[in-house]
């Protein structure tokens, strides 16, 4: 049985990992970019972090 | 209801500075032609429901380039509520070339006289009341740059939403009749109010507007236009284009006093005759980069890198591992944490002062005017090679992230050349390969300078190799497309544009540090960490060795395969770049007592000759996951996209096995047996670079197929 230390920390791991594979997803879908500006497809309107971003 | 205002200019005549003045948006502008090929919108800062949408620059309404036809078809389909053309008031005859052919598409229109701060530096006087009444719509004098009439811009523009234009420009005699004919044959056929616009297209003979006319129709248009030729003796868009800039001529004659210029020859233009001279325009782009990189990995970056990773190695791990330890967390989630998150994304995130400092010296580069230069001086170059300097614009946007770069490609007109550039640009460094750079230069070549120069003018050679190669199958075989480009003036750059592109990076390259690295990172820390019955061994017996040992081989003739890290290093960075430097973290990491001590790893474990073949293979084959979707996108399909990487790759395969085993015939233990296939590639790949028809004989099973 883990000690509650090791269910603590693995429990925020887990969420940082779900966190960052969520933002990646969204990423990868919106053709995302790896340095470029904040629109991932530099501002392309049918983006949806543009429509969020500027509307 | 949600209003729309497009905004129109010629390139570079700060129409995307502009934008972001008129929206608080913070889109890439850049100091030369062709940085917005995409339609961006964004709110008006103080009316949410009104949208601003920034069309690509360019000259004319015609057909002739895709930015063209990008806002062209935005002003005809879409019909914004207003336009907001942007002209820059130094070059004024040449910008309202498209003034003109706007006010025919009969909607509201507010021209800013945009760069009012240059005309009354060089003494310029407009009269600004007299050219507004010429043109028949509101003018506001704008220096968009520094925020001067971007409101009453703002709000002439909402002003003239909704009312009724009547375009008052008429040409000569001859031509309004011509119109006029064109005009009764298309009555009714088109709607009434681009009817002008239309007439006059078809007279030009353009041949995107005839489409949308009935071929009999057309067929009318075609004897008015022959007869046309014939009375005026010219090609039809040569009487239009002649017609109009004579209206111009006239219009600016009467509205504009040049005054007496203060000097013949600007300080732009005395460095332009030595930075774009023939004699030492590519030696002093030679000596830029070498300053950029030595800037960038060497000097300040170099010294905020070794102190950063100080911090990260020496500071962060021990303290994050001891107060887990103390805690009583299980070591296996210490070790995920330690070592494969911690120590992963902290090994790509240590290189961040170098590609900040990298960021800063090429958006002050580019905000200057310098960049512009560059392609200029690059177009003799590439020609040779079959592309022209419109391929470089790509590279230079390229250089910060390979996808805008890739878009960039777009504003090429030849169609073979479009393809090539997109398929190529990717061979420059992006700042992703920085770090991968700055690792293998600071492991086995004491941080030089010039491992980076070199991968950058070997990934142009590999552009300019590919230029001859690839334009000689069928399908990319074409002439360089003409490249025309205004220079702009040399200006100091704007503080706060250098800040905020520079900022604007190092947020996105943290975004991927905290997303895609980190997720790769974990994987390789669970697959290097655990055998195939999912019991902790160490990294030599673990899944990813099983994985890598079954694949290393392929990489022992370039000489980085004997160890499998680096192969399974060189797998992680096809997902982004800066995998490889995580991965070679966290498979390192562990057995490290500090960032220097992962160089020290790898210089024991490669060559001088296999770390830089490592580092060919990884700046040039394929590139991230994100870049080859862009690649897909630009080439329209998954196919030619497949094609794309096959080439990268095997363009990086050959490459790195010769420079491997010439390496080692004058720096190591002598000729390998590898060297005969070396020796081999080398050969073909000579022999497709001088050869008229090197891909004949497939051409030929082809055809007999």
């Amino acid at each position: 049985m883990p000690n509650a230390a090791t269910v603590i920390v693995g429990l925020i791991v887990l969420a940082v990992i779900i966190i960052a594979a969520y933002y990646a997803y969204r990423s990868v879908k919106q053709g995302g970019c790896a340095g470029c500006s904040k629109c991932p497809n530099n501002g392309d309107p049918g983006c949806e972090g543009c429509s969020k971003k500027d509307r | 209801m949600v209003t729309r205002i497009a905004l129109i200019g010629n390139p570079n005549s700060g129409k995307t500075t502009m934008f972001n003045k008129l929206t608080g948006s913070s889109q890439r502008v850049g100091n030369w032609p062709g940085v917005t090929v995409e339609r961006k919108e964004g709110s008006l800062r103080f009316k949410e429901d009104t949208v601003i949408a920034d069309l690509p620059g360019i000259y004319s309404l015609s057909a002739y380039s895709p930015e063209e036809i990008v806002s062209r078809d935005f002003l005809l389909n879409d019909r914004p509520d207003a336009v907001i053309n942007i002209v820059d008031a130094a070059n004024l005859e040449r910008n309202l070339y498209l003034t003109t052919q706007i006010l025919e598409v009969g909607i509201p229109t507010v021209i800013a006289l945009n760069m009012m701060d240059t005309v009354a530096k060089e003494g310029i006087k407009i009269d600004v009341d007299k050219l507004s009444k010429a043109l028949g719509c509101r003018i506001v004098e704008t220096t968009a740059s520094k925020g001067d009439g971007v409101e009453d811009l703002a709000k002439a523009a909402l002003s003239v939403i909704g009312t009724k234009t009547e375009n008052k420009l008429r040409y000569t005699k001859d031509l309004e009749e011509y119109v006029s004919k064109a005009e009764e044959v298309i009555s009714g056929k088109v709607p009434e109010e681009v009817k002008r616009w239309y007439a006059l297209k078809l007279l030009e003979r353009d041949e995107r507007a005839g489409m949308d006319i009935d071929p009999d129709v057309r067929e009318r248009i075609e004897a008015i236009v022959s007869s046309m030729e014939e009375r005026m003796d010219n090609d039809a868009d040569g009487i239009v284009a002649e017609k109009r800039y004579a209206l111009i001529g006239k219009i600016v004659g009467e509205a504009v006093d040049k005054g007496h210029p203060k000097k013949k020859e600007t300080s732009s233009d005395r460095i332009d005759r030595i930075v774009t001279g023939r004699r030492f325009g590519l030696l002093i782009f030679a000596a830029v980069m070498f300053a950029i990189y030595f800037i960038a990995i060497r000097a300040v970056g170099g010294w905020a890198s070794d102190h950063f990773n100080d911090i990260i190695w020496n500071t962060v791990i021990p303290a994050a591992e001891g107060w887990l330890t103390g805690a009583g967390v299980a070591d296996w989630l210490v070790g995920l944490i330690v070592h494969g998150i911690i120590g992963g994304v902290g090994a790509v995130i240590g290189f961040l002062p170098q590609m900040l400092v990298l960021f800063i010296v090429l958006a002050v580069l580019g905000e200057c005017g310098y960049m512009a230069r560059v392609a200029f001086v690059m177009d003799r170059l590439f020609r040779r090679f079959g592309l022209s300097g419109k391929s470089f614009i790509p590279v230079l946007v390229g250089m910060g992230c390979g996808i805008p770069g890739i878009m960039a490609s777009r504003a090429i007109e030849g169609e073979s050349e479009r393809r090539i550039t997109a398929m190529t640009v990717t061979f420059i460094p992006c700042s992703a390969k920085l770090p991968v750079i700055a690792l293998i230069a600071g492991a086995l070549f004491g941080q030089s300078a010039l491992i980076a120069v070199s991968m950058y003018f070997l990934g142009m050679l590999c552009i300019l190799m590919s230029g001859v190669l690839l334009k000689k199958w069928r399908s990319f075989s074409g002439t360089p497309s003409p490249f025309i480009m205004e220079l702009p003036p040399y200006h100091v750059p704007s503080a706060l544009s250098v800040i905020r592109e520079s900022l604007g990076r190092v947020w996105a390259f943290f975004r991927n540090a905290g997303t895609l690295v980190l997720l790769a990172c974990v994987l390789v820390w669970f697959l290097s960490s655990f055998d195939w019955g999912l019991r902790m061994v160490n990294a030599g017996d673990s899944i990813l060795a099983d994985i890598g040992n079954a694949l290393k081989w392929i990489f022992v003739p370039q000489g980085f395969g004997n160890d499998w890290e680096f192969t399974m290093a060189t797998l992680a960075g096809l997902l982004t770049k800066e995998n490889i430097v995580g991965t070679l973290g966290v498979l390192f990491g562990s057995d490290a007592a500090g960032g220097g001590e992962t160089w020290n790893i790898i210089g024991n474990m490669l060559t001088q000759a296999s770390g830089y073949s490592f580092l060919v293979f990884n700046m040039m084959c394929a590139p991230c996951l994100a870049a080859v979707g862009a690649i897909r996108k630009e080439l329209g399909s998954w196919k030619d996209a497949g094609k794309a990487v096959l080439y990268q790759c095997s363009l990086a395969y050959v490459l790195s096995l010769v420079i491997y085993q010439f390496a080692t015939i004058f720096f190591g233990n002598g000729p390998e047996w590898w060297i005969i296939p070396a020796v081999a590639a080398l050969a073909g790949l000579i022999y497709a670079l001088i050869s008229k028809e090197p891909f004949g004989f497939l051409r030929r099973r082809g055809s007999n197929a």
